[in-house]
């Protein structure tokens, strides 16, 4: 369990703020509890700072997962969210959208969104943008980009993609083997 | 002579007839084989028929079954259907029977009245000598007089032995009908030859001696009112060639369940408790199949009847349950959601957080709220250790045996995500479904550590609370895994209690007791032995300073105190056990500790108690009043002499027993005699005055002070 090296910072931090923009400062200037970002075994884990003191006596090899993962760098050097981390995506996201109850389960599959499918969007959304989506009940089920942005959308026929897949919770089950 | 005669004259005709009564039993013996795999029911008819065979069956049968209705209608029914198959067949083979053989008409009219019940046969010997002799009498042996009885007796007996291999046995009615139609074949190729004839009438009638044997076995057990429930030697023999009928089986298991809960009245002279217990133990592993092994556990853990229950609810599912993670759903919301996706649900009353699921339309484990992390699919009793736990808020948890993560996200909901959990497991494959089900529920505080518990606390320590569900043989969720059933052995509860007793220890140790707010250790497993539960706990009792306290959960057996030769701390009846067929949940026990102090027990002390509490009974009263006038000295004496020493413990125990102290103390009277211990520690040990101490006690501050390892934060 280390701190994340200045370059990997960068590139982490890139990939984050597609989805939560300025609201990252929030994320790591944490009013209630200091929170920090540690790399452990190529994942980054966010966790409140006490929790990390106390895994630190937890031997490397034997810590599998302390707070919540966020996702991993890959060996040439990339950064790649994981679903994990739609909690706090969710919560300080910029841009959502909403997914109707029918495309719901389509989305939970790992299929691109349609047009037809979409409930709602935030005005004003540009195109590939990272966006948080949320079933009609505001339950988050994962994240994506926008092939469109939120003026074009409108024009599109029902059949035309609006939101690239990128994670959903289906892959707790899909995944669940290589996720973790 | 006849026989002997005969072949000498035709001696490639009666090889042809050796050989088709060959072909004949095996063919004979296939079907019945088969049979008895295939259907239960026609299994049973066949053997019904069989031992009806030469009797007039039906009719008698059913009268039998009457008698046993008046006490039994369920049972009787049961044996009726039974009856009533085999009596076509039955009819046919007397046709044949009274075609072929003049003498018989006589036999079986005289047998006519003669009872018969499948279920109940077993060995008397004599009588079955007896009848035989009769039959002989009756039918061929005219010639013998009475004197010549005794003398015919072993003769009969060496024709049982020597002509009848154990397969012929088993396949009587297939001998028996091979050898009418060889005696009808015979008849029409060669009349004349009646001394031949006579000779075959003869075999046949030794084998309808034995069941005929049988069935006077029947009316002799009617007569003692059904109470002879054990199959003979022969009958077991037989299962274990043809297989078992298990519709028999079961009724059996019923009527020896019936005579050992009225033993006195309905047991059968001769029969001991333990021969129907042998008997009942091999008749339910078949029935269930288990091994004998476990079959044993249960009947030394339940009632014979209790048993039967415990064994049925094995055989069908719990319900399924699921509990709403407070984390992110109300479990209202996730009803009133679940329910709109066409799902059956009900709270669970105890718990205000479980739903019991009794019919889905949809995959529960695949539902968006699934994936979404509102609610977890966990048993009904793996709630119960968390809620004995009562994890607080910004508290330090550790949970040694974490996977799957059911119990682990529970805790992390109680705490609200505040404070730090430490999740441990050993099992490296079962790691992802850990961390994947954190994850998905959303809780934030947890550190996630694959090492064996046995290295806590050596890696953290200093917990508020701590949750141990120990590895177990399972004997609690074999609804679950039908493979525990044959797969375990003592060796593998020797295995897991050792591992248990380490692991209780290391939880024991990883908690701080001078934690404000917890200091309690929850001990759990889903298996159901003694050894593995109730044992483990005393050993915990014996070897560090804790108590036990109250679960918590208002229903459940409270624990063994005493079991066959174990005798337990009285307060381990605070733990509390759950059975499958009482709570309809999977079987489990929970125990809940409270850690007084961190002071941890040597082995050489420990050893003086567990010695002297052996010695206990032999003491005399002159010996403790000597001994305590000694420890009255070394009270005032502050010496260190190694000898003193290990005499305190045992003098201080024996006083104690003889002024009978309540041993069970509570929580705050203990830490109150802790207190007051300490004190006369530092007043160099004034005398002690012995009255209401709690055995362990009074070792503690010596110990202390030279040689005992201290736990600290």
């Amino acid at each position: 369990m280390r701190k994340l090296t200045e370059e990997e910072t960068k590139v982490f931090f890139e990939k984050l703020i597609k989805f939560i923009g300025r609201n990252i400062s929030l994320l790591i200037e944490r009013k209630d509890e200091a929170h920090c970002f540690r790399v452990q075994k190529n994942k980054v884990y966010y966790v409140n700072e006490e929790t990390m003191k106390k895994a630190q006596s937890v031997p490397r090899d034997s810590l599998q997962s302390l707070g919540t993962c966020f996702g991993k760098f890959t060996k040439t050097g990339k950064f790649k969210l994981q679903i994990t981390c739609l909690d706090y995506l969710a919560q300080y996201a910029k841009y959502k959208v909403w997914v109707k109850p029918q495309s719901e389960m389509s989305w939970l599959y790992g299929n691109n969104l349609l047009k037809a499918g979409m409930g709602r969007i935030t005005e004003d959304t540009p195109a590939n943008q990272g966006v948080v989506l949320f079933s009609m009940n505001d339950v988050p089920i994962g994240f994506g980009t926008t092939s469109k942005s939120t003026q074009d959308c409108r024009k599109l026929d029902p059949t035309a993609m609006v939101v690239y897949h990128i994670c959903d919770v289906g892959e707790y089950l899909r995944d669940e083997d290589t996720l973790f | 002579m006849g026989v002997l005669k005969f072949i000498r004259d035709n001696y490639y005709i009666s090889i042809f007839y050796f050989f088709f009564i060959f072909i004949y039993i095996f063919i004979m013996g296939i079907d019945k084989k088969f049979l008895a795999k295939k259907a239960p029911s026609t299994a049973s008819a066949s053997a019904g028929a069989r031992k009806l065979v030469g009797s007039a069956g039906a009719k008698p049968a059913a009268k039998a079954t009457a008698v046993v209705a008046t006490k039994k209608p369920v049972i009787a029914a049961s044996k009726k259907s039974n009856i009533e198959q085999p009596k076509k067949k039955v009819a046919v083979v007397q046709q044949e029977e009274s075609e072929s053989e003049e003498d018989d008409e006589e036999f079986v009219s005289a047998e006519e009245d003669i009872p018969s019940d499948e279920e109940d046969e077993t060995t008397e010997k004599n009588q079955l000598f007896e009848d035989s002799d009769d039959e002989k009498l009756n039918s061929n042996t005219k010639a013998f007089s009475d004197s010549n009885k005794g003398w015919l007796k072993p003769s009969k007996r060496d024709k049982d032995g020597d002509d009848e291999s154990e397969e012929e046995e088993e396949k009587l009615t297939a001998f028996e009908k091979k050898s009418i139609n060889a005696a009808k074949k015979r008849k029409q190729i060669e009349e004349d030859n009646t001394i031949d004839i006579q000779n075959q009438m003869a075999i046949d009638r030794e084998q309808r001696d034995e069941t005929s044997s049988e069935q006077e076995e029947d009316e002799s057990e009617e007569e003692s009112d059904e109470d002879n429930v054990l199959p003979s030697g022969e009958k077991i023999e037989e299962e274990q060639v043809l297989g078992v009928d298990l519709q028999e089986v079961y009724q059996r298991i019923k009527d020896i369940i019936n005579t050992l809960d009225n033993f006195s009245k309905e047991r059968k002279k001769g029969m001991s408790r333990e021969d129907y217990m042998t008997r009942l133990r091999d008749d339910l592993a078949t029935y269930f199949g288990y091994n004998t092994f476990l079959i044993e556990v249960f009947l030394k853990l339940f009632r014979v009847s209790e048993c039967l229950e415990f064994l049925e609810a094995n055989e069908t599912q719990r319900p399924l349950t699921i509990r709403t993670n407070t984390l992110k759903a109300r479990r209202k919301d996730l009803a009133d959601a679940l329910g709109g996706r066409g799902v059956h649900l009900e709270p669970i009353k105890w718990s205000p957080v479980g739903l019991t699921i009794y019919d889905t339309q949809v995959a529960i484990g695949a539902t968006p709220e699934y994936l979404a992390g509102h609610y977890i699919q966990q048993s009904a009793s793996s709630f119960l250790p968390v809620v004995a736990l009562e994890p607080q808020p910004g508290e330090r948890i550790l949970d040694l045996c974490a996977s799957p993560g059911g119990k682990t996200t529970y805790v992390a909901a109680l705490m609200k995500n505040t404070g730090t959990l430490v999740a441990n497991d050993i099992n490296e494959e079962r790691m992802r479904s850990l961390v994947a089900n954190i994850h998905r529920l959303g809780v934030k505080n947890t550190i996630v550590s694959n090492l064996d518990g046995r290295e806590y606390p050596k890696t953290m320590g200093g917990f508020d609370r701590c949750l141990v569900d120990a590895p177990c043989v399972g004997l609690g969720v074999i609804a679950k895994d039908q493979q525990i059933k044959l797969s375990k052995s003592q060796r593998d509860v020797d295995l897991c209690v050792n591992m248990q007793k380490e692991l209780i220890l290391h939880a024991i140790d990883s908690v701080d007791a001078k934690s404000p707010t917890g200091g309690i250790i929850v001990y759990s497993t889903c298996s159901l032995t003694v050894e593995e539960n109730e044992g483990v706990v005393d050993y915990a009792l014996r070897n560090r300073d804790v108590i036990l306290l109250d679960t918590g959960v208002e229903f459940g057996v409270q624990g063994f105190t005493a079991y066959r030769h174990h005798r337990f701390h009285p307060s381990v009846a605070l733990t509390k056990r759950y059975y499958p067929h009482t709570h309809n949940m999977d079987g489990f026990y929970v125990a809940k500790f409270k850690k007084i102090s961190n002071e941890i027990k040597t082995k050489k002390a420990q050893e003086q108690e567990n010695d002297q509490e052996d010695e206990q009974d032999y003491e005399d009263d002159e010996e403790e009043e000597v001994e305590s006038g000694s420890e009255d000295q070394e009270g005032e004496s502050t010496s260190s002499s190694n000898e003193l020493e290990e005499l305190t413990p045992q003098k201080i125990v024996k006083k104690q027993k003889r002024d009978n102290t309540p041993k069970i103390n509570s929580h705050e009277a203990k830490i109150k005699k802790i207190q007051q211990e300490k004190q006369q520690s530092l007043q160099q040990k004034t005398k002690t005055s012995g009255k209401n101490k709690y055995n362990k006690k009074p070792t503690q501050p010596k110990n202390n002070n030279k040689k005992k390892v201290v736990t600290k934060k």
